[in-house]
């Protein structure tokens, strides 16, 4: 494998970890919420509250598309 | 040997994946404690790598092949000559993140060219492990806040100091992959 292609799969693979850990993150607090509050834990609602937390943080505390 | 002028810059399509895809990933993904865990990883990797080389070793100039996000010029350093650039580049980032964190303006012109190694010479390890000491102090007395001033990096956005915190791991990991390439290089050269 040349140098290039072994550190975009680095890359990849980090991107992953951390996208991992932040999904990991939001489940836990989720789940925190739906035992403190007694209602059913939903993968759909963790997969809405993940999607939402990597909107916001696109948008906050900047635009990461900002240049 | 020499190929390439320092500061020439990217071929395109890296250029376009690093502006377009890889710096808003990490804007979204990365928090500052991220950005200096991984940075910290990422010298302990370079540390022992060079550790178990010799001086003549680490002061061989080799050439390598094309590496991601390595411009031409610096296909040719040997290992002190990128641990040196780490130090110069790292020394300068840390003076960008404080004066942007107290929203002061960073007036001096940043060049790719600025911050090449000035030579091929010894002790640049020792020097290495003190800037990290340095940096580890600077990142935990450091303000955790992103700055509204902001500094260009001289090929890609305006970075605020959160941006260039990150930076830090990104080009410490760029380096290392680089410090691997040469490593593999000089082996195969004997």
């Amino acid at each position: 494998m040349s140098n290039t292609l072994g550190t975009l799969s680095r890359v990849i693979g980090l991107f992953v970890l951390l996208l991992g850990g932040w999904f990991l993150a939001v489940t836990v607090l989720y789940t925190l919420v739906t035992l403190i509050i007694g209602t059913n834990f939903e993968w759909s609602h963790a997969g809405m509250l993940f999607g939402a937390v990597v909107i916001v943080r696109m948008f906050y505390p900047r635009n990461v598309f900002a240049w | 040997m020499v190929q390439g002028k320092p500061g020439d810059g990217l071929p395109r399509g890296e250029f376009l994946v690093i502006r377009l895809l890889l710096i808003p990933m990490v804007r979204t993904f990365f928090t500052w404690h991220i950005a200096f865990w991984l940075f910290k990883r990422e010298a302990r990797i370079i540390i022992s790598l060079l550790e178990k080389l010799s001086e003549e070793e680490r002061l061989q100039q080799v050439v390598i092949d094309k590496t991601f996000a390595i411009e031409d010029h610096s296909r040719q350093f040997s290992l002190n000559m990128v641990i040196e650039h780490l130090c110069i580049t790292g020394r300068k980032v840390t003076s960008v993140i404080a004066a942007l964190t107290e929203e002061r303006e960073f007036t001096e012109i940043v060049t790719i060219a600025g911050v090449k190694p000035f030579a091929n010479r010894s002790g640049t390890l020792d020097d290495f492990k003190a800037f990290i000491d340095e940096y580890k102090s600077f990142f935990t007395a450091l303000p955790k806040h992103h700055s509204k001033m902001t500094k260009a990096h001289p090929w890609f956005y305006s970075f605020n100091n959160f941006d260039w915190c990150s930076f830090m791991y990104m080009h410490t990991f760029i380096h290392r992959r680089q410090i691997q390439a040469i490593i593999k290089a000089s082996k195969e050269s004997r």
